[in-house]
């Protein structure tokens, strides 16, 4: 009876520890997801003005001039960034973000026909991205970690860049992101983005009625071509910059809603383990009692 | 007569509010804006923008970036960076001017992609250092 009481008692005490650390894991987290969502919020005017920007630029000259704006005919190259956590423990969300992907290349591999190839490489956001694509032997160009926390604009920078490059080199025809929209605390979506060629601009700002441009003659300093050649890339920075926050906000918020479901079970294990100690130990203290009276009834006889 | 103003960084809205006239540096030289411009884009250059509201004037720095003049008495500056001049830290603007001077001698000879980045980030540097030491004297 004694030995089962402690090893009851054990368990318990290990439970409570692991309901404080969950317990403090959430609130961690739900504080860092209130400052992601803030950074999420002040990006969105900046991408929607800079592509207005754009817009009324593409109305004084031919802006499919641009390498940037310019689509391939053929895809066979492809550059997926796939934007992922550092860390586990945050319920689905690599996992969602990682099948999000498998999904597309999936798909790209599928529309192959016998005498075209497609060529897909990574570059990828969080360790948890790059061990997946590690084990999947998809070729790697680059790997960031240790932004996703806090993020600057300039942390992002050279990701854009990147991909920029990349780009206009004409080493891919299409770069694609994958990474997790924040939409609530409770609802996040893996979602695949377009980032290159610049194309749609629904897709670029989550907004699907952007303000109709009217027709106004434009001034440019020094000149469109010179305005375009900055706004863009730091349009595709700014779009990337963005991507990474709503992928740090799910993140948080994934981790939150996790560690809360796993305190919300500690605490009914808990209960339950509670339950039984008590029961084995009043079983204890009955049989104690009846060996006591068992004895003593034994003497009078 | 005012317009509306709004600067505008990646990470956050620096400032929106209704002014009388704002200028700032263009890659052409400075520029002032008021109500009724013509619409008009420009490239910023990192330097000082001066707003004025109600005949007080106020002080920003922005780095690179854009100023957009809409039609409707609207204008927009889409900078890198931009801050209040009361945001400033004169020591920690003194201690990263530096640092990007070091940077920039060190990437001098190493490949022209880095030096260019150490050239944009040192003016960046400078212009809020100019502005910070400006606006410092005029205030006190």
């Amino acid at each position: 009876m004694a030995g089962q009481t402690k090893a009851i008692r054990r368990r318990i005490k290990s439970v409570t520890n692991t309901r404080k650390i969950t317990k403090a894991m959430e609130l961690v987290a739900a504080s860092k997801m209130r400052k992601a969502m803030q950074s999420v919020l002040g990006t969105k005017p900046y991408a929607k003005l800079a592509w207005s920007t754009v817009m009324s630029i593409s109305s004084a000259i031919d802006t499919h001039m641009h390498p940037l704006l310019r689509s391939h005919k053929k895809i066979n190259r492809i550059l997926l960034l796939v934007i992922s956590s550092d860390r586990g423990l945050a319920g689905g969300f690599n996992t969602n973000v990682l099948k999000k992907t498998f999904e597309q290349i999936r798909a790209y591999e599928r529309r192959q026909d016998s005498d075209e190839y497609v060529e897909i490489r990574s570059v990828c956001v969080g360790k948890r991205s790059a061990d997946a694509m590690r084990r999947a032997q998809i070729p790697m160009i680059a790997h960031f970690t240790d932004i996703t926390n806090n993020t600057k604009f300039e942390e992002v920078l050279p990701i854009g860049r990147l991909l920029i490059d990349e780009f206009t080199n004409g080493n891919y025809d299409k770069v694609l992101v994958v990474y997790t929209d924040f939409v609530s605390a409770l609802t996040q979506n893996p979602t695949v983005l377009e980032l290159l060629p610049l194309g749609n601009p629904k897709d670029l700002t989550h907004q699907d009625s952007l303000s109709v441009v009217e027709a106004v003659e434009y001034q440019f300093e020094p000149s469109p071509q010179i305005v375009l050649d900055r706004i863009l890339p730091r349009l595709v920075e700014t779009m990337v910059y963005q991507a990474v926050l709503e992928s740090a906000a799910s993140e948080h918020s994934a981790r939150m809603m996790a560690m809360r479901s796993a305190s919300d079970a500690a605490k009914d294990m808990l209960g339950d383990l509670t339950f039984t100690y008590n029961q084995a130990r009043q079983a204890g203290i009955t049989q104690e009692i009846a060996e006591i009276s068992s004895g003593a009834a034994a003497l009078e006889t | 007569m005012q317009f509306s103003l709004k600067v505008v960084t990646p990470e956050r809205i620096v400032y929106e509010d209704m002014v009388d006239s704002v200028s700032v540096m263009t890659e052409m030289g400075e520029l002032t804006i008021l109500p009724h411009h013509m619409p008009l884009v420009a490239n910023l250059r990192a330097g000082e923008v001066r707003l004025k509201k109600n005949g007080e004037e106020s002080y920003f720095v922005a780095s690179t970036g854009f100023l957009e003049v809409h039609g409707g008495n609207q204008v927009v500056l889409l900078a890198d960076t931009a801050e209040r001049v009361d945001e400033l830290e004169l020591e920690k603007i003194e201690e990263a001017r530096d640092r990007a001077i070091k940077f920039l001698t060190e990437t001098r000879h190493k490949d022209d992609v880095a030096f260019a980045d150490a050239a944009v980030h040192l003016e960046r540097e400078l212009a809020r250092y100019r502005v910070a030491i400006k606006r410092r004297k005029t205030h006190k």
